[in-house]
């Protein structure tokens, strides 16, 4: 029986060595062969390798990744369902799970999945997967209208990957199309003191005040950014900004004279906003029901602008034009409801005189 | 050979003489050794046909068309002609040799055959023809326990026993599962069993099964996906599969025993030819459609995973079925298990996933009814269900499955049943000059118990409070020859009238039965008991009390040994068509 058992032993130890020696050859030729985009023929190699050592994970999962890319998805689905099953915490299963969970429409799973991933065990370049995988993530939450959970993802990736600059800039802009302004502007904050040559760091922190109401401040981080590097986007915010303190009857260092026909000019501006929203294209046209309301305080602000004042009632005249600015700007919401008329600088000044 | 013989007997000759261990000591010490040994050479088996397999028709030679072509056919015509000429006894059902070792040839399993099977197989299997390497498989372990039980010199009786304890452990190693193994032979092989003999088989397969998964790891056939019954609607889907699965085996069976005649008497020259014919034509189709190719596993696998629309596993199924039925019947050795689960998986998952589509009741992955089929048509050629559920149930390792494969294998064992009475082994077995007993026969035979033969109320009886005097009055009254004696109707003796007479002519007639006569004490039996085992208690006690089990003191009658001639029609006019 033990000489039996040891030719047994010799004779099993060959055909392993051999069976792994055709496994690998296979398996090298369906890796080449997949990275070239080949993935009919990879895909004949892998079962050629699999047939040879059908429990190699290594193999199953190159495999699976073949038949994703191939579009082979219901296949795909049940070797990564297996592999799953063997190795529950494998970040690169968890993470192909999640992929065709998402490409059928099922968010929750894959959302899961996705998480497996990120705590999951990655057999190579752990980080870059990780954030890699994050980032999935969080493209599928916002396709998903889970914005809070996006803001959540992006603090966490922030806290736990400790990522570099330019990926904490990318963060940022992230951010701020999650509308979390606070933190992206908290964050840019800190990027112009790293990375202060950085055209973009300064372009999101100019966004993230903007975005906050505050042109103001917003305004000398886009000049920073056009300085280090031209943008036609950056320069029309710039505009914005500049338009919007052009208007601003409260801008610092003015005199009342000049914040007078600011104010005037502010009121003018709100008139030819709501009347094109009420009556667009001349008499004709009927518009949304006014209030009555809204009309009375509309020819009490045209006396107002007709009048010539002395100069000790003009800041009392500043005052009710601005009154009357936000008197009727309230009535914008039900009077612009079908057309408005676009007045950018208007909107972010009078949105942040609001504020 | 010689010195290993020599060292058997010597450890045989030891065993026999040791203080410590009686035969069914040595027995189930026997049963592992034939476990480890069936093992060792399964597993050597197994990697052969792998090796063999890869230098012919698998991988990179599964892209050349005339490989494809060709091997098979020069695969079975050479193994062909070893069975032939080389080695006689591995051709035929690896099962009915095992069957003819224990009822015909007291366990006796020529090891030509072992040697025969493990290098016909590995030709014919390893070369690419449809066949299974476990029928084999389970003759090895038959032949090596049967060589070793010579080499131990075992009574009869266990030398008996010995071929289905080495079936068990060679079929154990082949599928890698215990289970299965047990309960195939004893649903197949071994009709009555006592547990010394459960003890054994169970011990062998575990055993071997142990070898094999030292040796080549404990990975299951396939790799099966996770299986959940979505629906109970979907048990009309899995019974619907049951009942095909059924009609198609009984049709199987008929087709290879029609096959197989034609082809045993076939003149010489075609019998050569048939298994390189048989061969080609595998060969042929193999070529496009390579999953038809060797034992099959890899196909099932790739089922299980969802690869093939549900169209071409009922093609897979169908070419699987002509293809083996084509192969077995030639002659191409080889086992038929493994084609029975690839056809029953290409049939499950082909229905599965045609309800799938066209059924909004049937929700779960196609791969679900693979899973369901694979036992479905093994049930219904093999008539072994617990086996085809256990096995499924084994390789699954899933507690969910177990309802839809009930309901599977039992409708598909039950139809085949109906419309084939005959199962495929025992026709293959008497086309191949054994008539073998089924063990399905066996144990549905009517059998009869002690309430069918016994007397009923106390006619036999005699109180020991009685006078001897009118003991023997009453005695001769009925015309009874011997009788129970019961002391308050608990304790129970027997007496012949001859004590009686001899008593009261020594002028004792007037003492009671208990003073008088010096009781004898007899066997109590019960209704339920077969009247086999009462016959042997007929001998040492002409009368027996029959009592109720629930209530020890109740005497529901007598039997004697004319009650069970009379049970069995013994001594009455009868005549014989």
């Amino acid at each position: 029986m033990a000489a039996l058992f040891i030719l047994t032993q010799l004779y099993a130890g060959y055909f392993h060595q051999e069976r792994a020696r055709l496994a690998g050859k296979h398996f090298s030729q369906a890796s080449l062969l997949a990275d070239a985009g080949d993935y009919a023929l990879a895909i004949e190699q892998y079962r050629d390798a699999l047939s040879y050592d059908r429990a190699n994970l290594e193999y199953q999962l190159g495999f699976a990744e073949a038949l994703y890319d191939s579009g082979g998805y219901q296949e795909a689905g049940f070797r990564l369902g297996q592999l799953r099953a063997s190795d529950p915490t494998n970040a690169v299963v968890n993470r192909l799970l999640a992929l065709l969970a998402q490409r059928f429409g099922r968010a929750n799973e894959a959302i899961g999945h996705y998480r497996t991933a990120v705590y999951g065990r990655w057999p190579a370049d752990p980080e870059q997967n990780r954030i890699r995988t994050r980032f999935e993530l969080i493209e599928l939450l916002e396709a998903d209208g889970r914005n809070g959970a996006v803001i959540g993802e992006l603090a966490t990736l922030l806290e736990e990957e400790r990522p570099d600059d330019s990926l904490r800039k990318l963060i940022g802009f992230r951010l701020l199309e999650a509308k979390a302004d606070e933190a992206a502007e908290r964050l840019f904050e800190e990027l112009t003191q790293t990375i202060p040559k950085d055209a973009g760091v300064w372009e999101g922190l100019g966004r993230a005040r903007l975005d906050r109401g505050d042109y103001r401040s917003a305004l000398p981080a886009f000049e920073r950014s056009l300085a280090i590097e031209d943008d036609e986007e950056v320069g029309r915010l710039r505009a914005l900004c500049r338009g919007a303190r052009d208007l601003d009857p409260n801008a610092p260092r003015l005199g009342l004279r000049r914040r007078l026909e600011r104010s005037q000019a502010l009121l003018k501006r709100t008139f030819a906003y709501l009347d094109y929203c009420v009556n667009p294209f001349g008499e004709a046209f009927v518009g949304p029901p006014a209030p009555g309301s809204y009309f009375e305080l509309f020819e009490a602000a045209r006396d107002q602008l007709g009048q010539r004042l002395p100069r000790r009632d003009q800041e009392q005249a500043l005052e009710a034009n601005l009154e009357m600015v936000h008197g009727l700007w309230d009535y914008r919401n039900s009077l612009c409801t079908n057309v408005w008329n676009e007045d950018p600088a208007l909107l972010l000044l009078l949105g942040e005189t609001a504020r | 050979m010689k010195p290993l013989n020599e060292l058997w007997s010597r450890l045989a000759q030891l065993s026999r003489k040791g203080p410590v261990m009686g035969e069914a000591q040595r027995f189930l010490l026997l049963s592992i050794i034939i476990g480890i040994f069936s093992g060792l050479i399964v597993v050597c088996f197994h990697m052969t046909i792998e090796f063999f397999n890869w230098n012919t028709v698998h991988g990179a030679g599964q892209r050349n068309w005339l490989v494809v072509l060709l091997w098979p056919a020069a695969g079975g015509g050479v193994a062909y002609l070893l069975t032939v000429h080389v080695f006689p006894s591995a051709r035929g059902s690896g099962v009915n040799f095992t069957k003819a070792a224990l009822y015909a040839s007291d366990g006796y399993v020529p090891f030509n055959g072992v040697t025969g099977k493990f290098i016909a197989s590995t030709i014919s299997i390893g070369s690419g023809n449809p066949m299974g390497p476990e029928d084999p498989a389970l003759q090895m372990g038959a032949g090596i326990a049967s060589l070793l039980g010579r080499m131990f010199r075992l009574t009869r009786d266990n030398m008996r026993l010995i071929a289905p304890v080495g079936a068990a452990a060679g079929i154990g190693a082949a599928f890698n599962t215990p289970i299965t193994a047990v309960l195939f032979v004893m649903e197949e092989v071994v009709a009555e069993w006592s547990t010394g003999v459960l003890g054994s088989i169970v011990l062998s397969a575990v055993s071997a099964v142990v070898v094999t998964r030292w040796f080549l790891g404990d990975d299951p056939l396939y790799s099966v996906p996770d299986f959940a019954l979505s629906s109970y609607w979907e048990l009309f889907v899995y019974a619907a599969i049951g009942l095909l699965g059924g009609l198609l085996s009984a049709w199987f069976t008929r087709f290879v025993v029609g096959m197989r005649a034609r082809a045993i008497s076939a003149p010489t020259a075609w019998k050569y030819a048939l298994p390189v014919l048989a061969g080609l034509a595998v060969g042929a189709v193999g070529i496009r459609i390579p999953e038809i190719l060797g034992a099959g596993y890899e196909g099932i696998d790739s089922a299980l995973n969802d690869r093939y629309v549900w169209y071409f596993l009922l093609l897979l199924g169908a070419l699987k079925m002509v293809s083996t039925a084509v192969c077995f019947s030639a002659g191409t050795p080889g086992g038929m298990f493994a084609p029975t689960l690839f056809i029953g998986a290409m049939l499950g998952g082909g229905i599965g996933g045609l309800a799938h589509e066209y059924l909004p009741l049937a929700t779960s992955p196609a791969s679900a009814y693979v899973l369901v089929g694979i036992g479905t048509f093994f049930a219904g050629v093999f008539r072994a269900p617990m086996t085809s559920i256990f096995m499924v149930f084994e390789t699954s390792a899933s507690y969910v499955i177990i309802l839809p494969v009930m309901v599977s294998n039992t409708i598909s064992f039950l139809v085949s049943r109906q419309l084939q009475h005959e199962s495929l082994l025992q026709i293959v077995g008497r086309q191949d000059g054994l008539d073998l007993p089924s063990v399905e026969e066996a144990r549905e035979a009517p059998r009869l118990s002690i309430e069918d033969a016994m007397r009923k109320g106390d006619q036999r009886v005699l109180r020991s409070d009685w006078s001897v005097s009118e003991a023997l009055e009453r005695m001769r009254a009925r015309g009874a020859e011997r009788t129970l004696v019961g002391a308050g109707w608990s304790d129970w003796t027997w007496i012949e009238r001859g004590d009686l007479e001899s008593t009261v002519e020594a002028g004792q007639g007037a003492e009671s039965v208990a003073e008088a006569l010096r009781p004898r004490s007899v066997i109590r039996v019960y209704p339920d008991q077969s009247l086999e085992s009462a016959l042997w208690l007929l001998g040492p006690y002409p009368i027996l009390p029959v009592m109720s089990r629930v209530n020890p003191g109740l005497l529901l009658g007598t039997l004697t040994l004319e009650d069970v001639e009379r049970a069995y029609g013994i001594g009455q006019d009868r005549s014989v068509q």
